[in-house]
């Protein structure tokens, strides 16, 4: 039983650390295209 | 830019994908009846067995887009190759460990060195050493390109793990032969629903995680431009 | 002869010139072997009773260590001094060029088994020169030599080459090298080559699926 418990954590584990890393990834990519975003715009109000 | 994992239809798969996966998970611990020799430890077994094919599965996807890769040369198949990688090998070490911990109690050992686990941990390596290699090459054409060789040629090693276990005489139970199955039908019906569930889940991830990878594309060439 | 041949053979007598030459990589790679049997000693003690058990293992694992140190010089020094544009310039297809190559080390590597297995018979009190043993080591190396010249193309354009070659390059050889030592521990123990049919199989299998993979795949590798 003991191993039935530690298996089903593992794999939840697993699988929710991959999700979450994903997520991580994710969220800061989408702050830096933001970032990279305004910059453009504000270099392109201001011309070159 | 591509645009995969946002739309309503993505949407909508990763909550079914969410659902199958509690669905399996009741077939496998509340549904499944009780083995009579193991006990309650057999019910590792469906999501080991749908880990494993799932993964297998993964590698396989990888070896198809490398293939295209080399083929066509287009940055959507790499991505989708080394999407699967990740995944998969997620997916094969929830197998190997799930695996090892079933062995404790039924087996008596975390490991032995029988062909089955050999050649598992044969897998494993390899695929790590996969994402290795796109980590030392600077120049992306020809990352995606070694990764593509290095997809096809690793790839010989999932079918000789696959059939591991019928080739030569070992202790890791075959429970799909060409007799037929060896597992009640509520068994049965409790394997294919985590298989399923698996199978949805691993479609799920997939279209995230190269949804990732074209943002982080994106990103690059936005930096890029800002460079210019 | 054909003149895909000629090509071939002018890549492999090229490798085998240029080595006569200094000797340079054939040299490491005795000497390598032989320190390897002396590690393995100092290791494991191999005295006369565990020696036949351990010799296969022992001895196989000097020669794919060897073969890794032939096969990264193989393309590093090609890559270093340029020569390699040079070969990929000629018309010539570039499947025979790797044909060529792999054929160079696998010249290489087995002229090394040549030299090792009578001095291992020595140091380990073993009977290893015997045409079926000679038999193992040819399939093996040639699957090894088939697979290591298409990663040794790949390492020498990579971050850290010397390290990644064995990495990318042990993984996927693992199963042929199981193969071998089995082979050869079979035919030590006294059994026929019809009774490690099973492993001689899996050996010429793997063969023939990396050196199809190799050479249907080596063109995308050295493409600039």
């Amino acid at each position: 039983m003991t191993y039935l418990i530690a298996a089903y954590t593992v794999m939840w584990l697993i699988t929710f650390i991959f999700v979450l890393s994903m997520a991580i990834r994710q969220r800061r990519l989408a702050a830096e295209l933001e970032a990279l975003k305004a910059r453009l715009q504000e270099r392109q109000r201001y011309g070159q | 830019m591509e645009r995969w994992g946002v739309g309503k239809i993505a949407i909508f798969l990763h909550g079914l994908a969410g659902a199958a996966v509690l669905t399996a998970l009741y077939m496998a611990l509340v549904f499944a009846p009780r083995e009579a020799a193991m006990g309650d430890v057999q019910r590792i077994f469906y999501w080991h067995v749908a880990t494993a094919w799932v993964g297998f599965f993964a590698f396989f996807i990888t070896l198809i887009a490398s293939i295209a890769y080399l083929r066509t040369g287009r940055r959507r198949w790499d991505i989708v190759a080394l999407s699967s990688v990740e995944i998969g090998l997620a997916f094969a070490v929830i197998m190997t460990v799930t695996g090892s911990l079933w062995a404790k109690p039924v087996w008596n050992t975390w490991w032995t060195w029988e062909p089955r686990l050999t050649t598992v941990a044969i897998m494993l390596l390899i695929y790590a050493t996969y994402l290795l290699l796109r980590r030392v090459i600077e120049d992306p054409g020809r990352r995606a390109r070694f990764a593509a060789v290095y997809g096809i040629a690793g790839f010989v090693s999932v079918p000789i793990t696959f059939m591991a276990i019928r080739w030569w005489r070992t202790i890791h139970p075959v429970i799909f032969k060409s007799e037929g199955f060896d597992l009640s039908p509520a068994m049965l019906v409790a394997l294919i629903v985590s298989v399923a569930a698996y199978s949805l889940l691993y479609v799920s991830l997939l279209l995230l995680r190269t949804q990732l990878e074209f943002l982080s594309d994106e990103a690059a060439e936005l930096r890029e431009s800002l460079d210019e | 002869m054909s003149s895909a041949w000629q090509a071939v053979w002018a890549v492999v007598k090229k490798d085998i010139l240029a080595e006569l030459r200094t000797k340079e990589t054939l040299s490491m790679m005795l000497i390598f072997v032989l320190l390897a049997v002396f590690i393995f000693n100092f290791a494991f003690d191999l005295r006369v009773e565990n020696v036949r058990e351990v010799a296969p293992g022992v001895m196989w694992v000097a020669f794919v260590f060897a073969g890794v140190l032939g096969l990264n010089r193989s393309f590093i020094q090609e890559a270093d001094k340029g020569c390699l544009d040079g070969l990929l310039m000629t018309p010539v297809d570039r499947s025979l060029i790797y044909l060529g190559k792999m054929l160079g080390n696998l010249i290489f590597m087995l002229a090394v088994d040549a030299i090792a297995l009578p001095v291992f018979s020595v140091l380990l009190n073993l009977a290893l020169v015997r045409w079926d043993i000679a038999l193992i080591v040819v399939l093996g190396t040639l699957g090894f030599a088939g697979v290591g010249t298409l990663f040794s193309a790949m390492t020498a354009n990579t971050r850290a080459r010397e390290v990644m070659l064995p990495l990318l390059l042990f993984p996927v050889a693992l199963p042929l090298v199981l193969a071998a030592v089995k082979a050869t521990a079979g035919v030590l123990d006294g059994a026929s080559l019809g009774e490690v049919a099973n492993w001689l199989n899996l050996l010429i299998g793997y063969d023939v699926v990396f050196l199809t993979i190799s050479y249907l795949t080596f063109d995308y590798v050295v493409e600039s």
